[in-house]
């Protein structure tokens, strides 16, 4: 948008050296840069990014004329210019132009209503004073404040040296013990070994032993199915047996006959081979159902009477219990494998002794592990650039915020509760240093706290400022479960007579 | 907020915690489940139709006419209606401005007077006798006074055809023979009545009927109309859909509906019983008057031309079909009383329609700035963190917000003592910038015996009623809690001395109000609402004015903020619940959304719904009330929000905080630059709402209220026109960034177009747009002058005297006018003359000049107001010299520059006041 007449204009970058003369003032503009707004000698103005030049007049004639806003520094008229204050008495400073003349007092001197109709009063001195002894009075806290950081960071540092410094015996005592260690590992593991080979041993013969048996018990049964003595089991003869009646229907029908006999007949081998284990489960199953059966039944009599004599409900009970366990109980001695023999029982011994000597030492080694490891994870923790932080860790701080308690536990957990009760709501547990770049160690964030209902697990930020004391001063919540707690701490305090006071940017 | 939130929630993630679905649609009726709706519906079409369903039909009802008992005067015309039921009275009233009234009601020997809902209506309707009256055999024609409009009643079958201007048949009333009212009752021992007749249940609860059921309905058909609008309040499309044969018809009962449905006919927080039926050229609308529960069955069809006999001598066209759009419309009480506008333009419907039932007053500045509100902020501290962040963030804003939780334990008009020991100081603070406070005031009051309005109310009987004459009880946010009786005329004094500063202690005339949960809301109630027995004041049923409730308490409120400064400054009320004549006190709002895309898409046919319907402040809350916005949606409601009426983001309690710095720089730019793109525009939107309470226009208007001829934007609905001069059509759609826009060519097919940031002309009917995040596609019509102001400040007050940039768009004749009106932006003065308008014509008077006329126009406001700036668009080539006279002065020049690749010609500085009368000279 660049005005033709104009195009012709030569920039005003040839003036002379700003410092050698006056300046004239310009609305808006602080002396530091009042050099970029004076006339060129043909009377322009050409604006600060170069992408135009304009007639000197054009300056702050409320008009924005410039892309960058910088013809109207002291004007509202561009949306994108800050007009300077200079405040002589307080602190200088830049505002939007959109506060210039909007009938709003925003410098303290009164300049950015200049033609509103609102008369501002200068209140600099007034505000400088107090700005003044505010400042002065936050000086002293830092002082204060950052000698204890510097007693704290001695206190910080101490404590990881003395962690550091105990870790290297327990490497050591830890280092000692390895030789043996192992040599009892390998003790133990032979001596299990042995162990475990007898005791196969044993096993198996009885293994041979018990097969025998069954064999036998399957060919007695097998003479008592046999029903015509055929040497053969045919399905007819299988049909006789109660117990195979799966469905319950009172019957034993063909379906039911053929899940136990797939084929036509079986001789004894068959018998033996395929089917006695699953037919012995089926009566055993069969005779465990009817057991439960008639247990309900009295259940549910007793009930009906109205809990008649017990004695004779006993009495029958333990009739029936009698009846119905004794063929299984006969058959399961059988599956009991006989006492190991004493040179057995003597290997087991030794297996113990090794591993009773092996776990002694392997629990003197774990627990010097955890303490090197607890050791140096306090040492890769992060507790400030002095390690001042450190002093803090295992420490708590709490408010009382009506009915609540709020707690603080700067590398652990924070808690709300009830004030009085016992236990609390986790609000989060130290995640990380969330300050900005440059400044860390302003923030803290703690999460993965207790789940809220219909909302988020419960988390907390925390602003770190400097203070004279450890002191949680303010608690809020911002939004649902997710809370904003102030901690004041010498911890954050630098010393005030190192910092440089900016001015003016 | 909604009823769910803290009290109905537990209950429903308790018994699914694993529910999608949102809404609870086993709280809320359906038709079936409704004894009158039921009733209504089964009855059939009165002529063979292929829309017959499968449920069981009733026959026609069969009114008829009784020719002898025909009787007029003046503006009356009346006659007794018959069928084997029952006698009713049918009135046929000539209005003003083009618009009838039919009535039906009992005769005058019925046990009981049905409810007329008339403080809905701005005031009695003005009555035009009729012109002329011909009582013939069969039928009667009505003429009305101005010859805008003709009634003709058939008598047997009853049927009243309505006409317009042009005598083309634009409505019918009956043609369906769906007409029923049932009489109020006396109940007799031993009499069988129908299902549900004395006492209806729905879940646990039990309605009873005191005078029988008292339903009435009626089938009205809009024809030769094929789409129609209306009868919100609905989360569903913009054009009313076919319920026949289809869904359950449009219900209108205001409820509280936690985390609503979209695409649905289901009942909202408003309920406006109106329809607008459009075509190209033509309009009619028709407002159902009756403030019970009702439903709309819809339907568009089509119908041989044989059928509507000669009735149809005007209907043009050579098809043998004439299409159609029919309403049946019906009620659980009250009469059968609908007002035709009969246009004939849509503008002309809205008037007529404004006449009746009001206009929103002119706003005060600040509430169409932007809201900031969220359940809740938290204290004073909070309050003010807020207030400076949008200071250091640069961001425009006019309003801070408080929740429930500012209260004393939910006790409206009180403070939590420990989070807001010093409102006034608050409040104060806020408005040091500008700025207003907004703080939530809802009906229920919390049944404690320390509480003062609750005391008071208990001890002048204020409260509404049970049928055994005890106080109403219902469950909302305090708890046990009772519900105010706006009926009651001491309830109305009462509340409205209760807004008094020394009253409402921490109030000032910086301190506006929420309405909110006025449906009423009853967590404990039938539906979440009240028992449809209860009583008000005057023995009326709760069944018979329930949809009006929000509306009398918002008006109660008004009155209240009116009463605090004498009338002399503007209140601002927001309102959930709605009626016809809301307008009139309240603004709206969507209520309980979702942050959701779907929720932002469905906010532009929602607020349409409304505009159309007579409510123009509205909006949905930028966000969304539910869940947590990512920042792509977060941006593009912002983009859309700030070209709706109401603009204000608002959160649930249990979402995250979103105050617009919490964001990424990239989506604080997008929010920063939606902001001032609605700040810029402020003076454009007040003159629009300032038009609006002239012509009941609403600013934010449907495509077809701007291009009245073109039938293909019938259906139009992401797209909106801002007034007549801005088209908007904001990215509603997630990871879309191109999108397409129509522009209209117009009835001469030359409507042209500019981008409106860049003020370059677009070219094409439908144009694909590129629409980057950053990005909102909005475009200036060719012929309007956009005025607004380009020096944003903190909040709208500070803006109010600030100088104007023009925008002048051309059209293809190189011509362009637009219209500005100002005043102080707060009190009422402006209604003695205190304003000012102003007017802007810009003329291509040959190929070398062209002049742009700037007049005051009217008000005697001393505005300071100023044109800075003029920028014109479409200018072809750069001009040789621009100069400005004032009166008689001579010659000035003006400096300009031209860009030649926008064709954007930029006039410096013409230095005129508003209040001055000045010519821009350019000469080419």
């Amino acid at each position: 948008m660049l005005l033709k007449l104009l195009v012709f204009l030569v920039p005003a970058a040839f003036a002379s050296d700003p410092t050698q003369r006056q300046l004239k003032p310009v609305k808006g503009v602080p002396h530091s840069r009042l050099h970029l707004y004076q006339p060129s000698t043909t009377d322009t103005f050409r604006c600060i990014d170069g992408s135009q030049t304009i007639l000197y007049s054009q300056l702050n004639d409320d008009y924005c004329d410039c892309q960058d806003g910088s013809d109207e520094p002291g004007t509202s008229a561009c949306g994108n210019a800050f007009f300077y204050c200079s405040n002589v008495g307080h602190k200088g400073n830049f505002i939007p132009t959109n506060r210039v003349n909007d009938k709003l007092c925003d410098c303290c001197d009164g300049s950015d209503e200049y033609d509103s109709g609102v008369t501002c009063p200068n209140i600099c001195d007034e505000l400088g004073r107090a700005a003044r002894v505010e400042r002065e009075k936050v000086a002293n806290v830092a002082r204060k404040g950052f000698q204890k950081r510097q007693e704290m960071a001695k206190e910080g540092q101490t404590l990881r040296d003395s962690k550091l410094k105990d870790v290297e015996p327990l490497r050591q005592e830890r280092a000692t013990l390895e030789p043996e260690r192992s040599r009892l590992e390998q003790d133990k593991k032979s001596a299990e070994e042995a162990e475990k080979k007898l005791q196969d041993e044993h096993r198996n013969q009885w293994e041979v032993i018990r097969n025998e048996k069954k064999k036998l018990r399957a060919a007695e049964w097998f003479e008592q199915l046999d029903l015509d003595k055929s040497g053969k089991i045919d399905r007819e003869e299988l049909r006789q047996n109660l117990f195979l009646d799966d469905d319950n229907d009172g019957f034993v029908n063909e379906d039911e006959v053929k899940a136990y006999l797939t084929i036509d007949e079986a001789d004894l081998e068959h018998f033996q081979s395929s089917m006695y284990d699953r037919l012995k489960s089926a009566k055993n199953r069969h005779l465990e159902e009817a057991r439960i059966k008639e247990e309900d039944e009295r259940e549910r009599a007793r009930a009906l009477e109205n809990a008649p004599d017990d004695d004779d409900l006993l009495a029958e009970e333990d009739r029936h219990e009698g009846e119905a366990a004794e063929p299984i109980n006969s058959e399961d001695e059988d599956d009991k494998m006989p006492e190991y023999p004493q040179e057995v029982k003597d290997a087991q011994e030794k297996a113990r002794e090794a591993r009773r000597l092996f776990d002694e030492v392997n629990e003197k080694t774990g627990d010097l592990d955890a303490k090197i490891r607890e050791a140096e994870d306090f040492a890769n923790s992060d507790y400030g650039e002095d390690y001042s932080w450190a002093a803090l860790k295992d420490k708590c701080f709490d408010r009382n915020v009506q009915q609540y308690t709020y707690q603080f536990c700067p590398f652990g957990q924070n808690t709300q509760k009830d004030t009085g009760a016992y236990s609390g709501t986790s609000l989060g547990s130290f995640k990380n240093w969330s300050g900005p770049e440059g400044n860390k160690y302003s923030k803290m964030h703690f999460g993965d706290g207790q789940q809220c209902w219909n909302g988020p697990k419960r988390s907390t930020d925390i602003t770190i400022e400097c203070g004279e004391e450890n002191e949680l001063v303010e608690v809020t919540e911002p939004a649902k479960c997710e809370y904003l707690f102030t901690f004041r701490t010498p911890l954050a305090c630098s010393d005030p007579d190192k910092e440089v006071v900016h001015d003016e940017f | 907020m909604t009823a769910g939130s803290s009290w109905i929630v537990p209950f429903i993630l308790l018994a699914s915690p694993l529910a999608v679905e949102m809404v609870k649609r086993e709280e809320f009726k359906t038709c079936e489940q409704s004894a009158f709706c039921k009733q209504h519906r089964s009855i059939s079409v009165r002529r063979g139709s292929q829309n017959h369903h499968n449920w069981s039909l009733q026959e026609p009802t069969g009114y008829e006419l009784l020719a002898n008992t025909i009787s007029h005067q003046g503006a009356v015309w009346t006659a007794s209606l018959q069928n084997s039921q029952n006698t009713l009275k049918l009135n046929v009233i000539g209005l003003t401005d083009s618009t009838v009234r039919i009535q039906i009601d009992e005769p005058e020997t019925a046990i009981r007077k049905r409810y007329v809902p008339n403080p809905s209506l701005v005031a009695v309707p003005e009555e035009l006798a009729f012109s002329s009256v011909d009582n013939g055999a069969q039928e009667a024609k009505i003429v009305g006074g101005n010859n805008k409009v003709k009634v003709v009643v058939t008598y047997k079958p009853f049927l009243v055809s309505i006409f317009n201007e042009f005598d083309e048949l634009v409505a019918q009333v009956n043609r369906d023979g769906k007409l029923k009212v049932e009489e109020f009752r006396t109940k007799e021992e031993g009499k069988e009545y129908p299902e549900g007749f004395w006492e209806e249940r729905f879940k646990s609860f039990t309605d009873h009927k005191q005078h029988g059921s008292s339903s009435v309905g009626v089938d009205i058909s809009f024809v030769n109309f094929k789409t129609a609008y209306g009868l919100p309040e609905h989360a569903d499309a913009f054009a009313l859909r076919n319920t026949v044969g289809n869904t359950d018809p449009y219900r209108l009962y205001n409820l509280d509906v936690f985390e609503y449905e979209l695409n649905n006919p289901m009942a909202l927080y408003v309920s406006i019983p109106y329809i607008l039926a459009h075509r190209a050229n033509r309009s009619v609308g028709a407002l159902w008057f009756n403030a019970a529960e009702t439903w709309v069955d819809t339907q568009s069809s089509v119908t041989s031309k044989g059928l509507f006999g000669k009735m149809l001598d005007k209907v043009t066209g050579s098809s043998d079909n004439v299409p159609h759009f029919d309403a049946h419309f019906m009620s659980e009480s009250g009469l059968v009383d609908i007002f035709f506008f009969v246009g004939p333009t849509v503008k002309d419907v809205q008037r007529q329609n404004a006449k009746l039932t009001g206009t929103t007053p002119l706003p005060p500045l600040f509430s169409i700035g932007y809201h900031q509100c969220r359940w809740n902020y938290n204290d004073e501290q909070d309050v003010a963190a807020v207030n400076k962040g949008f200071d250091d963030h640069d961001m425009p804003m006019d309003v801070i917000w408080l929740d429930i939780e500012h209260t004393d334990g939910k006790k409206y008009f009180t403070w939590d003592k420990h989070k807001f020991p010093t409102p006034n100081d608050m409040v104060d603070k806020v408005s040091a910038k500008g700025r207003k406070m907004v703080t939530i005031v809802d009906p229920h009051i919390k049944k404690d015996e320390g509480y003062y309005v609750y005391k008071d109310a208990k001890d002048k009987g204020l409260f509404v009623k049970r049928t055994d004459g005890s106080d109403f009880e219902g469950h909302c946010w305090p708890g046990a809690s009772e519900y105010l009786d706006f009926w009651h005329p001491d309830t109305r004094s009462y509340w409205k001395d209760q807004f008094s500063f020394d009253r409402y202690s921490g109030s000032s005339s910086n301190l506006h109000i929420w309405n909110d949960m006025n449906e009423p809301s009853v967590f404990s109630g039938p539906e979440i609402t009240m028992d449809k027995e209860s009583i008000h004041y005057g023995g009326i049923e709760h069944r018979e004015v329930h949809n009006m409730y929000g509306m009398m308490y918002t008006s109660a409120t008004f009155d209240g903020l009116m009463a605090r400064t004498e009338g002399k400054e503007r209140p601002f009320i927001l309102s959930r619940a709605g009626f016809i004549g809301t307008q009139r006190t309240a603004a709206i709002w969507t209520g309980d959304n979702t942050a959701d895309w779907g929720h932002l898409e469905i906010a532009a046919p929602m607020t349409l719904s409304l505009s159309i319907a007579g409510v123009p402040f509205v909006g949905a809350d930028v966000g969304g009330f539910f869940g947590n916005p990512d920042e792509q949606l977060l941006s593009r409601w912002y983009q859309t929000g700030a070209f709706q009426p109401f603009f204000r983001a608002h959160a649930h309690i249990d979402t995250r905080r979103r105050e617009p710095w919490l964001f990424s720089e990239q989506t604080q730019g997008i929010i920063r630059e939606a902001l001032r793109t609605r700040y810029a525009l402020l003076p454009y939107w007040y003159t629009l709402f300032q038009q609006h309470t002239e012509s009941g226009v609403p600013p934010m208007r449907p495509l077809f209220y701007e291009f009245e001829n073109d039938d293909s934007l019938l259906e139009e609905q992401k797209q909106w026109m801002v007034g007549n001069g801005i088209l908007a059509r904001p990215v509603v759609e997630k990871d879309t960034f191109n999108v397409q826009v129509k522009l209209p060519r117009g009835e001469h097919q030359k409507e042209r177009w500019y981008e409106w940031i860049s003020g370059a002309e677009v070219r094409g009917e439908s144009i694909y747009v590129d629409a980057p995040i950053t990005f909102t596609p909005v475009y200036q019509r060719g012929g309007v002058i956009i005025p607004t102001w380009q020096r944003i400040r903190r909040s709208a007050s500070l803006m109010k005297d600030d100088p104007l940039t023009l925008f002048v768009a051309l059209d293809s004749d190189g011509n362009s006018k637009g219209e500005v009106y100002l005043d102080d932006g707060t009190t009422h003065e402006y209604q003695g003359g205190q304003f000012v308008k102003a007017s802007f014509n810009y003329k291509t008077e040959s190929k070398t000049a062209a002049v742009l006329v700037g007049e005051h126009i009217d008000g005697s406001y001393t505005a300071k107001n100023w044109v800075e700036r003029v920028v014109v668009r479409g200018v072809e080539n750069a001009p040789k010299k621009v100069e400005i006279t004032r009166l008689s002065d001579p010659f000035e020049p003006l400096q300009f520059s031209y860009d030649r690749d926008s064709k954007v010609l930029t006039i410096r500085k013409p230095e005129a006041l508003l209040t001055s009368s000045y010519k821009i000279h350019i000469e080419f």
